[in-house]
């Protein structure tokens, strides 16, 4: 991850919301942003003018920051201070990321059990034996689970694993309330 | 209501929670209250939700003080959360996380649990003896909030987030109305057209709920910033528990007070309005806290204050909300309206007569609300070891719990991993504009009020055929329109006085 420093990145994330003010302004045009005889302000007045607001208190952070106009404990600070800050970072995005797209095929229990063994394992290997992180990757999943399904019935995703669950279901509803 | 008569009615509603099995069945809601409150993505809300069939079993008086104290016991654990792991349980909870969780970072997890806690137990009493001694008059007031009114409300509470100094203004702007904009994603409630739905995704259509932004920018962009701050393994904190913390968190109490008194009466006014609730009770609080405080910039940084207004203003407007349930049938909260539901299949007509026709059953439930406070308290004190243990753990493994939980609190609401994915990109967003000096707090705030602002704005609009002078017209929108002003003209202001200040020493 590149380091940066601080003025440079106010610029670069001020023009990437100018660009998202731009589009969300293009975007609420889709619903009438004037006054509608009977209805009063259109669906797309609200959003519109967010849009503008965003988009000219954007502009001015930009225009600051291109004129220098900083605080002054911005000095000498980049975004991130080490390399390994920003890699450490980036692997918790990267954990994040994964652990999302497993849903579908392990479901959200596959997805604790991956983010608990890379987390343990991976990032901080040196402080937890494989007993410690098995015992939690078993244990954590099935509280969330008889927490949330069994006793909130809240229903989580299970993706392809679904039809698996089926049987446990059963389990619990065959028991007696 | 003459004070003899409360009283006699008082020890009526007294008698009935000592009867049969009624002090169980409160502890045991106050119990399954505090476990939802404190779990992300539940809230009083999914406790009495759940729990309303259990009540059809029981007698009315004591289905009211069950569900009662689910809705205490939520409102004490809401803040467990949102202090020992940075997720809001709730939106009610929302504003306890911008201080409580720098003090858990802190290592002053102690001292803030024991601040929410007792800024809980006084709101919730607060707002339960005005809820018995100046009921109706109020009721009456708060009628008098139409859209305008409720409007210029909202108004000020993002204008006090402008007029407080300490964040740069036009970030702070910035933040408000891109909370605000998050608000108005998905259908239009007023005509039913879908606005803003991004690259066509169908799952922008059910729009973007306050927990999904919340829970993206004070859970998973935490835990980012934790990362980047502490390092690739260290402990999330420095979590004490001795004797001299608690001692420090008596000391922080005591100094909190004036906070946590008028987070008691504001948050009590603004939850008998009707359709407000609690969760804008808390914010203005805090808001407020920060803005008559002496050291506005330690707010967010770790002031128990902080954590003290919008706690005891969340417990007295829960109470408040009560209010237009009982006496109007008017539910004040999502939960209310729960519970308004419960009384109709229980055979109960809320109104001015319940009083008259079922005193056991309404001044059953006033009691409750007392005893449930003392109860949901003392169990919140006597678990904070449990929590504190929490933080013990070592980041590696505090970290995927968190990740866990803020997915299942991301997913809960709506099933929808599209929620989960956004929740996940927006903690990511918040924690690169974060180093930026970007406020999260405006725009968490602004999601949650947004609705409530946009449809009374429009509603006002509408009922004075445009004419946008409905917003200065009557002394409410007059009043509260001028400290709005105020407080929009505090930054420049202060920017002219530190400008004289300066030129004096020179």
């Amino acid at each position: 991850m590149k380091r940066t420093d601080l003025k440079r990145a106010e610029i670069i994330a001020g023009l990437l919301l100018m660009g998202l003010s731009i589009y969300t302004a293009v975007l609420s045009t889709g619903n009438p942003i004037g006054w509608q005889r009977g209805v009063g302000p259109g669906a797309g007045f609200v959003p519109f003018w967010l849009s503008i607001m965003m988009l000219v208190s954007t502009t001015v952070i930009v225009v600051k920051a291109f004129f220098g106009k900083i605080p002054e404990s911005w000095n000498g600070i980049l975004y991130f201070e080490s390399t390994a800050e920003a890699k450490m970072v980036a692997w918790h995005i990267f954990s994040l990321l994964v652990a999302l797209l497993i849903v579908p095929f392990l479901s959200l229990y596959g997805s604790i059990v991956f983010l608990i063994l890379f987390h343990m394992k991976f990032l901080g290997r040196k402080h937890h034996s494989w007993m410690t992180t098995i015992v939690l990757a078993i244990l954590y999943p099935i509280g969330i689970f008889l927490f949330f399904e069994i006793l909130m019935q809240l229903i989580m995703p299970k993706g392809m694993l679904d039809p698996l669950f089926d049987p446990i279901f059963s389990l619990f509803a065959a028991s007696p309330a | 209501m003459q004070p003899d008569v409360i009283l006699d009615s008082l020890a009526l509603g007294f008698a009935q929670i000592f009867m049969g099995w009624n002090f169980l069945i409160l502890v045991a809601g106050c119990t399954a209250g505090l476990i939802a409150g404190a779990m992300p993505g539940l809230g009083s809300v999914n406790g009495v939700a759940i729990l309303l069939p259990v009540t059809f079993l029981m007698p009315p008086t004591s289905a009211i003080m069950f569900l009662a104290a689910i809705y205490y016991g939520a409102m004490f654990g809401g803040s467990v959360s949102s202090i020992m792991l940075g997720i809001p349980g709730a939106s009610t909870a929302v504003a306890t996380v911008f201080d409580g969780r720098p003090m858990a970072v802190k290592g002053r997890a102690v001292q803030a649990l024991m601040v929410s806690a007792f800024s809980s137990f006084y709101g919730g009493l607060i707002g339960t003896i005005l809820f018995v001694v100046i009921a109706v008059p109020l009721a009456s007031f708060a009628l008098k909030f139409g859209p305008p009114e409720t409007f210029v409300l909202m108004l000020l509470a993002f204008a006090t987030f402008i007029g407080l100094g300490g964040d740069d203004t036009w970030k702070t702007i910035f933040s408000i109305a891109i909370g605000l904009l998050a608000s108005t994603v998905g259908l239009d409630t007023i005509s039913g057209q879908p606005r803003l739905i991004f690259f066509d995704l169908p799952g922008f259509f059910h729009g973007i709920s306050f927990l999904v932004m919340a829970i993206g920018l004070y859970g998973i962009g935490e835990i980012l910033w934790t990362t980047k701050e502490q390092g690739k393994e260290s402990s999330i904190t420095i979590p004490r528990f001795t004797l001299e913390d608690v001692k420090d968190g008596g000391r922080c109490i005591k100094r909190s007070f004036g906070n946590a008194n008028m987070g008691a009466f504001l948050g009590y006014f603004v939850g008998i309005l009707p359709a407000a609730g609690a969760t804008p009770g808390s914010l203005m609080a805090y808001g407020l806290a920060k803005m008559f405080s002496k050291d506005p910039d330690s707010f967010g940084k770790g002031n128990p204050q902080g954590v003290a207004a919008p706690e005891s203003a969340n417990n007295a407007a829960s109470t408040g909300s009560m209010l237009p349930m009982l006496t109007l049938g008017i539910p004040g909260s999502p939960t209310t309206a729960i519970l308004l539901g419960g009384m109709f299949i229980w055979g109960l007509t809320p109104g001015p007569s319940l009083f008259k026709n079922s005193p056991d059953f309404a001044w059953g439930l006033i009691s409750s609300l007392f005893v449930s406070n003392i109860v949901s308290a003392i169990l919140m004190v006597a678990t904070i070891p449990m929590f504190i243990a929490i933080l013990r753990l070592r980041f590696s493994i505090l970290a995927p719990i968190i990740y866990v939980l803020c997915f299942t609190g991301g997913y809960a609401p709506t099933h929808s991993m599209h929620d989960v994915w956004l929740m996940v990109l927006l903690g990511m967003g918040g924690f690169f504009l974060r180093k930026l000096d970007y406020p999260l707090a405006p725009a968490a705030i602004a999601i949650v009020l947004g609705p409530l602002a946009e449809r009374n704005f429009r509603q006002a609009l509408i009922g004075s055929s445009g004419d946008p002078t409905t917003f200065i017209t009557g002394s409410i929108c007059i009043t509260l329109m001028l400290v709005t002003i105020l407080l929009l003209a505090f930054p420049l202001i202060k920017g002219i006085v530190r400008n004289r200040k300066v030129g004096g020493e020179t």
